[in-house]
């Protein structure tokens, strides 16, 4: 059963298309990480399913209701990110009872194991806390509320590495003892990776990829040889990536479509393959080739 | 989905209470700002009367009243709600369960909470600045008899008044939110207008508020400005995003 579904969403804003017809559907119970450049419009796609931003075209729905301004779907969604503006009159502690209040699954037991831990105070005042201190009480704020739709816009901003690596079981532990429906945007795919069931590809308002996070890693492929050989090869693909390997030979990065029995050959010819990561994928996939960073470099 | 269902009373009530604990500045504003009034009241901005008679003798009254604090207190009231309708306070509502009209609703109930208790600490004010005369001025004074029907009355219409002022603030915020141009464009259209008709618009909110002596038309009155400024502002709210 698919719990949000976008048809042909639009949204623009006075002088840029911030999502261009955007369809896609997310199944209950899976993490879909959305990757995406700057810009690319995460953010609008995850302020949209919360319902705070209205589509321009197109609909977005969760749990059939259309989300926009949507008291339903507020009730069974949470959205955190690193602007949330919590009150200053409350300390963190106070704000959990809010949180209890407001959502009708609060987990009251997750704060109380978790603040300890991660150096939180529940007399703390949430302005007055570090960026990565902010961050991770967000975190448990989202996780605590068992919300079935969650989503999470670039939940690990300003946490150090030790800090998002705990987040992350944290988060996958509580994903599978209360199963729910999380769209995670991050920068550190890389960390999220064995995370992800699902990913979402989203370049300039467009969804390029929506695929499991298995074909990802099939998506791409790289290939190490003599570069005449591998020019052969590559005839009918647009070459993601080059770069010159060890003793003369090239790397390239292209789409995977090779059958069998040609990856075979090519070993055979002395080629060799080898998988390309998700993270480096999504990379490629998005990059522009006249906007590569060496060749403004180069052109000054 | 397990889906939590959530009604609007509801959600309305949570986020009513979320605002009393979380807006608690406010109140502390409203204490200090009336203090101030209290003892300016009490001391400079009295209402002074000479009246001279042909005998040769001037009778010099001074009429310290509570009509300052609550000037005061509208004041106080047009401010918060401005505030309350930046950023800073507007996405609080979004951090938990609620939708736009919600939160406004909740936001409405807030401001006739906190107008309310301006409006009788403003009715109190008036006795604490006639003690204060007494002891700081050392004149006879002459205080009309007061019954607590009298006092309910006045608290209740200066309420009235701060209510009206926060919705004007509210309203003005709304505004602000469809265009950051009308930040100067209000303040400008405002002071216009005051400058060029100022007296006139006075004399008809005099003549049609404050000179209205029968209570319940009085009411009816302010409440009838109420719907149409606080409509006003949902109205305009409607066509902005919810949070962006």
């Amino acid at each position: 059963m698919s719990v949000i579904q976008a048809e042909q969403l639009t949204k623009t804003y006075r002088r840029k298309t911030a999502l261009d017809d955007v369809s896609f559907s997310i199944p209950e119970h899976t993490i879909t990480g959305l990757i995406g450049r700057n810009g690319a419009g995460k953010t609008t796609l995850l302020k949209t399913a919360a319902g705070f931003i209205r589509p321009s075209a197109g609909s977005l729905h969760v749990d059939g209701e259309p989300s926009f301004d949507n008291l339903q779907v507020s009730a069974n969604s949470i959205f955190i990110d690193e602007s949330m503006n919590w009150p200053a009159a409350l300390s963190l502690g106070e704000l959990l009872q809010e949180g209890k209040r407001f959502y009708e699954n609060w987990d009251e037991t997750l704060p109380e194991t978790l603040f300890d831990y991660f150096g939180l105070n529940k007399k703390d005042i949430h302005k007055k806390l570090s960026k990565g201190k902010k961050s991770t009480f967000n975190m448990i704020f989202g996780l605590a509320a068992r919300c079935p739709v969650t989503l999470l816009d670039e939940p690990m901003t300003g946490m150090d590495a030790a800090v998002r690596s705990d987040m992350f079981r944290v988060m996958l532990k509580e994903y599978i003892a209360h199963p729910r429906t999380i769209i995670l945007s991050s920068h550190h795919v890389e960390e999220v990776e064995e995370l992800l069931e699902d990913v979402i590809l989203i370049d300039e308002g467009r969804i390029q990829l929506h695929v499991s996070m298995d074909d990802m890693r099939e998506k791409l492929i790289g290939l190490t040889g003599e570069q005449t050989l591998l020019t052969q090869w590559t005839k009918r693909h647009q070459v993601l990536h080059s770069a010159s390997a060890a003793a003369g030979e090239e790397y390239v990065i292209v789409e995977n479509d090779f059958s069998e029995a040609e990856r075979r050959e090519m070993s055979q010819n002395g080629i060799t393959l080898s998988t390309v990561p998700p993270v480096q994928a999504a990379v490629y996939l998005t990059a522009k080739k006249e906007r590569s960073i060496d060749d403004v470099l180069e052109r000054r | 989905m397990s889906s939590n269902v959530v009604n609007r009373t509801t959600a309305i009530g949570r986020l009513f209470t979320f605002k009393c604990r979380a807006f608690t500045e406010i109140l502390s504003s409203l204490l200090l700002l009336q203090l101030f009034a209290v003892l300016l009241s009490s001391t400079i901005f009295s209402t002074v009367t000479t009246s001279t008679f042909q005998e040769g003798f001037d009778v010099t009254m001074d009429t310290y009243s509570s009509d300052f604090v609550i000037v005061f207190t509208m004041l106080w009231g047009f401010l918060c709600s401005l505030n309350i309708t930046t950023k800073a306070y507007r996405e609080d509502d979004f951090l938990f369960v609620t939708n736009r009209l919600t939160s406004h609703l909740s936001t409405i109930l807030f401001l006739c909470a906190v107008s309310a208790a301006g409006g009788i600490t403003a009715a109190l004010s008036g006795f604490l600045i006639r003690v204060l005369a007494y002891y700081i001025h050392d004149n006879v004074i002459l205080s009309t008899a007061f019954g607590p029907g009298l006092f309910l009355t006045g608290a209740a219409a200066a309420a009235g008044y701060v209510l009206l002022s926060t919705a004007a603030g509210y309203l003005a915020g709304i505004i602000i939110q469809w265009h950051r141009a009308f930040k100067l464009l209000i303040p400008a259209v405002v002071i216009g207008l005051m400058s060029l008709r100022g007296a006139d618009i006075a004399e008809q909110f005099r003549s049609f508020l404050y000179l209205e002596s029968f209570f319940p038309m009085f009411a009816v009155k302010v409440f009838g400005m109420l719907v149409l400024v606080f409509g006003a502002g949902l109205l305009f709210a409607k066509r902005l995003e919810v949070r962006q």
